[in-house]
C-alpha cells in the first residue's frame, strides 16, 4: 500500500467522454489507492469539481505476514535467558 | 520507575506468543516492575492487523486492558511535526509517542525501520531496543 503522497499540486487535462465519463490518470489512481468499483466523494465548488478518495490514508505502517512471522522469530528467548526471566518474575510475584 | 514505550510489533508478538520476550516484558508491566505505555495510534495500527493476526478488535482491546499498559491519546499532527523528515512518515507516531510520554526505552521488533543505527542516534536519549535486549538488562 502506498502511503507516501506527493503534496505538490498536479495538473492534467482530461477529455470528457460519453455520459460525462473521464479517466483519472493511472498514476493518480495508484498513488491514491483508487480501485475500480470504489466509491469516491465528488464535490462541485463554484466552477471546480473535487474528487476525494473515500478512505483516509493511515498514519502508520501496514505489515505483511512475513514481517509478523519475523517478529515472532526475533522474539524467541534463549533458554538461559528464559530461565532467568522466570526466576525474576517468580521473585516479584512472591514479594 | 523505568518507562517503556511499546510499539505495535511488540504488542502483536505478545498476543501471538506467550513464551516470547514481548509477552514476558508485559508480565513485568503487570507486576509493576516497569511502567508500560503505548498510544491510541499504536492500538489503531494493531487493530488494522486484526484479521491478519487472527484476533478480533474486542480481544485486542481486552489484551491491552489486561496488560496494564497505559494508553496515551492519539498522536496528533502538531505533535508529529518536529519529527517530519527525520524518521519515515509511518514511524513518526512511534518516536513522537515515546518522547511525548517521556519514556526511557522504546521497545520494538521492527528491525527494518526502527532498530537501525540512524534512528537510534536520532531518538537519543530515548533508547530503542528489542524486548530481548531490555530483558537482558532487567534480569
Amino acid at each position: 500500500m502506498k502511503q507516501i503522497l506527493s503534496s505538490q499540486p498536479q495538473e492534467e487535462y482530461l477529455r470528457i467522454l460519453g455520459k460525462g465519463m473521464v479517466t483519472i490518470p493511472k498514476e493518480w489512481r495508484d498513488e491514491l489507492g483508487l480501485e475500480e468499483g470504489e466509491i469516491v466523494k465528488a464535490q462541485k465548488i463554484g466552477n471546480k469539481m473535487v474528487i476525494e478518495s473515500g478512505t483516509e490514508r493511515v498514519p502508520y505502517r501496514i505489515f505483511s505476514n512475513e514481517e509478523i512471522e519475523q517478529w515472532l522469530k526475533e522474539d524467541r528467548l534463549p533458554p538461559v535467558l528464559a530461565k532467568k526471566i522466570e526466576r525474576k518474575l517468580k521473585s516479584l510475584t512472591s514479594d | 520507575m523505568i518507562r517503556i514505550y511499546f510499539d505495535a510489533s511488540v504488542i502483536i508478538a505478545a498476543m501471538l506468543s506467550p513464551t516470547g520476550g514481548s509477552a514476558k516484558l508485559i508480565q513485568f508491566v503487570k507486576l509493576g516492575a516497569v511502567f508500560g505505555i503505548t498510544s491510541q495510534t499504536a492500538i489503531a495500527e494493531i487493530e488494522e492487523h486484526a484479521f491478519k493476526i487472527g484476533k478480533t478488535t474486542s480481544k485486542i482491546r481486552q489484551f491491552i486492558q489486561d496488560s496494564g499498559i497505559i494508553v496515551r491519546e492519539k498522536i496528533n499532527k502538531a505533535e508529529e511535526e518536529p519529527y517530519q523528515g527525520l524518521v519515515e512518515k509511518e514511524d513518526i507516531h512511534i518516536v513522537a509517542g515515546a518522547k511525548l510520554t517521556k519514556c526511557d526505552y522504546l521497545v520494538t521488533l521492527d528491525k527494518k525501520h526502527l532498530l537501525k543505527d540512524e534512528v537510534k542516534k536520532l531518538a537519543k536519549p530515548l533508547r530503542i531496543v528489542n524486548p530481548k535486549e531490555y530483558l537482558e538488562k532487567l534480569v
